[in-house]
């Protein structure tokens, strides 16, 4: 108590350069005007490109569209109309560099980290195109969270690598990513995006919005324009299940005779997906159609309905092997496309085009093979597990060591 | 009193108890962890940027922690300490959002939540006299749950000032590593040299003894989840600026790491017995294990058995030995 009191004493003469501090840096710290606002959503910004004049935009576009085109055919839609996104050609030449140490390139991967298969099998894939182009990986895990990334990020970066690929696990990341580029490490972002992406090298990913816009023309089509349709997403608030939604929202809207009656999330659980379907199924009984971003979740959706002696209707997702071993021989009409772990190889042939000075796009948008109900026996695998990502880039042999075969 | 007594008529060896008390002991883990490590990888472990990224991650901790150290010397227990920075964080970012001029009231407006929250929890401890455990984490859940309300995903922006104070190094020091070193100073000169700081180790050593000897125990009290706050916000204010951005999970699990380190350190969970030494060699120790297994390459599937051992084998090395 008396310190207390003898404290607040020694105080009073600190009070005015104290004020006079607090406002110096009022004054200081005080631009009235926003700092450079990020654009959330949307493709992200370019590559290096935005603002700049757009080099060989045409044929960077033609590959962008290339991915839809095939996405169309193999699910045999009339019309999928690619969203606009604009793809730019990157001068790779100030990232062109020699091993930093050595003779062999070090590139960081900052993984998503082993906590389910597709993150499992996105480092393998890593690691053995790696071993096949002879570059050494520093690896760093973030157990599926932004926060621990944004250590990982920081950790691999200190090692001074020649290039970090980074699978985002959010825009938590932003700052670390900018801070490793600034460094003058080339960063390439891997399956995923961020909403500002102005300081990497390259984004390479399956995209979101094709997926998305695919499977809803693939229903819209099977229903012949008109019916009523439940859009189940993955997770609240997580990138890949938000973009998908609202690039499936948009195709329906185009279409007036479909009705969207509900909205749901099935946290890419069969378990909470069956739940879901089971509601729907008293609540809808007239449902027509069912929009899923995942095979995980339509599993839950055939048994739901089975389980109510009603017919499944057409579903679509991702090509989870234990969606199609449960299917396989019903009469479940669906399509599936997928956005496959194995693009982290694409991913690191990114970084070293980099590193080579080869130039790369900004917006590497992956292809991935897509089809439905009718080429089931081409791609299900009964002699592997139910969490095999289908068709797999990765070899028997190492599908076993996995556990996945 | 009679320990120090003795001490003076019958001098003895230093024992690990000793040790224990004196926060040493985690020390000694911590020399032989950064042996271990530049026996293993001098270039690697000792580079300034490797040291700046340790330093980094006591950051955040080491705030956390401090707060921790004061209500666990209470006698009580701040499980609110993560959601509370993970709402600062969050808030920090919304309400900043890439506006210079917003930085001071934001900043003051979080430490003040952090302020009102650990307001509430020393008065509910205090007056109401319910348990701090089941105080703290109802607050967890309330506070956890008001931040998903407010976003589900990441959101808001920081100022560039902001960041660069996170991000930025002068060789091996990152600049936010003053703050710690300021919040430490603060923390220790509250313990070592006020009356609040002696009357929290005779309220946490003896509660009714102190009452009766005409300790302000609820004062006492409600101080010490108000310093818990206001630090654990401080540490979201800094998330935030690592981020750039606000996220309503910034914080999870934050609460336990600086639970540990508390522990780690040699406070005892009972109250009324701890140094701040301790729990800073805990916080470096937790910082250099989970910045080795980047450094070392090691399965990240290992992270979380590291930790566990590290943790099982200072307790028993150490923690044990005390006896009260």
């Amino acid at each position: 108590m008396r310190i207390h009191s003898s404290t607040s004493r020694r105080s009073r003469p600190l009070r005015l350069p104290l004020a006079i501090g607090l406002t110096a840096v009022l004054v200081t710290a005080c631009g009235t005007e926003q700092e450079g606002a990020t654009a959330g959503g949307g493709g992200g910004g370019g590559g290096g490109a935005s603002g700049e004049e757009c080099a060989n935009a045409e044929e960077a576009q033609a590959s962008y569209e290339q991915a839809w085109t095939e996405t169309a055919q193999q699910l045999g839609l009339e019309n999928l109309e690619p969203t606009e996104e604009q793809v730019c050609e990157v001068d790779t030449a100030p990232w062109a560099a020699e091993p930093k140490n050595g003779e062999t390139y070090r590139i960081a991967f900052a993984a998503q980290g082993p906590t389910n298969s597709w993150g499992l099998t996105n480092e393998e894939a890593f690691r053995q195109r790696a071993e096949e182009v002879g570059v050494e990986v520093l690896y760093a895990s973030a157990n599926g969270d932004a926060t621990a990334q944004v250590d990982n990020i920081q950790q691999l970066a200190s090692q001074d690598p020649d290039a970090l690929v980074v699978v985002p696990m959010g825009d938590g990341i932003t700052g670390q990513v900018q801070a490793a580029a600034g460094q003058g490490i080339p960063v390439v972002l891997c399956a995923g995006r961020l909403s500002d992406s102005s300081s990497v090298v390259s984004t390479v990913t399956r995209q979101y919005e094709l997926l998305g816009s695919a499977y809803a023309e693939w229903l819209v089509q099977q229903l012949g324009g008109e019916g009523q349709v439940a859009v189940l997403s993955g997770l609240a608030g997580v990138p890949t299940a938000e973009y998908q939604k609202a690039a499936a929202l948009e195709v329906f809207a185009e279409h007036p005779g479909i009705e969207v009656v509900t909205e749901q999330y099935t946290e890419w659980s069969p378990t909470v997906a069956k739940q879901v379907a089971a509601n729907l199924v008293t609540q809808y009984p007239d449902l027509d159609g069912i929009w899923s971003d995942s095979g995980y979740g339509d599993l839950g959706v055939v048994q739901a309905y089975q389980e109510a002696g009603r017919p499944v209707p057409p579903v679509t997702g991702d090509a989870i092997n234990a969606f199609l071993k449960a299917v396989q021989g019903t009469d479940v009409r669906f399509a599936l496309s997928s956005f496959p772990p194995e693009q982290s190889m694409q991913c690191l042939d990114t970084a070293m085009a980099a590193l080579a000075g080869e130039p790369v796009l900004d917006k590497v948008y992956i292809n991935s093979p897509s089809f439905t109900h009718e080429q089931i026996d081409e791609y299900v695998r009964p002699e592997c597990t139910d969490n095999l990502f289908v068709p797999s880039a990765l070899p028997d042999e190492q599908l076993r060591e996995l556990g996945l075969c | 009193m009679s320990a120090a007594a003795a001490l003076e008529i019958r001098p003895r060896r230093f024992s690990l108890a000793d040790l224990t008390r004196t926060g040493a002991a985690v020390w000694i883990v911590v020399l032989v962890a950064v042996v271990a490590l530049t026996v293993t990888d001098a270039g690697g472990f000792w580079a300034p940027a490797n040291i700046a990224n340790v330093l980094t991650a006591t950051v955040v901790l080491g705030l956390a922690a401090l707060g921790q150290h004061l209500v666990v010397l209470s006698g009580g227990i701040d499980l609110a300490v993560g959601s509370t920075a993970t709402l600062s964080a969050l808030l920090t970012a919304i309400l900043l959002d890439g506006y210079p001029i917003r930085t001071v009231p934001v900043l003051v407006g979080m430490l003040l939540l952090g302020g009102v929250i650990g307001l509430l929890h020393g008065l509910l401890v205090a007056r109401v006299g319910l348990p701090p455990f089941i105080v703290t984490l109802a607050s967890l859940y309330l506070i956890q749950g008001a931040a998903f309300t407010i976003s589900t995903t990441p959101t808001g922006q920081v100022t560039s000032a902001l960041s660069s104070v996170a991000l930025q190094r002068i060789g091996p020091v990152p600049y936010s590593f003053a703050v710690l070193v300021v919040a430490l100073a603060a923390v220790a000169f509250a313990l070592g040299r006020t009356a609040f700081g002696r009357q929290l180790y005779a309220v946490g050593g003896d509660l009714p003894a102190a009452r009766s000897s005409g300790v302000p125990v609820e004062k006492v009290l409600v101080t010490a989840y108000v310093l818990a706050g206001v630090l654990a916000a401080l540490a979201g204010i800094l998330l935030a600026a690592r981020a750039t951005i606000g996220s309503p999970t910034a914080g999870q699990g934050l609460e336990l790491s600086a639970i540990t380190v508390v522990v780690l350190g040699g406070t005892s969970l009972l109250g009324g017995r701890g140094s701040l030494v301790g729990t800073m060699g805990g916080v470096l120790l937790l910082s250099l294990v989970s910045s080795s297994v980047t450094l070392l390459q090691l399965p990240a599937t290992l992270t979380e058995l590291i930790r566990g051992v590290v943790i099982l084998a200072a307790a028993a090395l150490f923690v044990a030995k005390v006896r009260r």
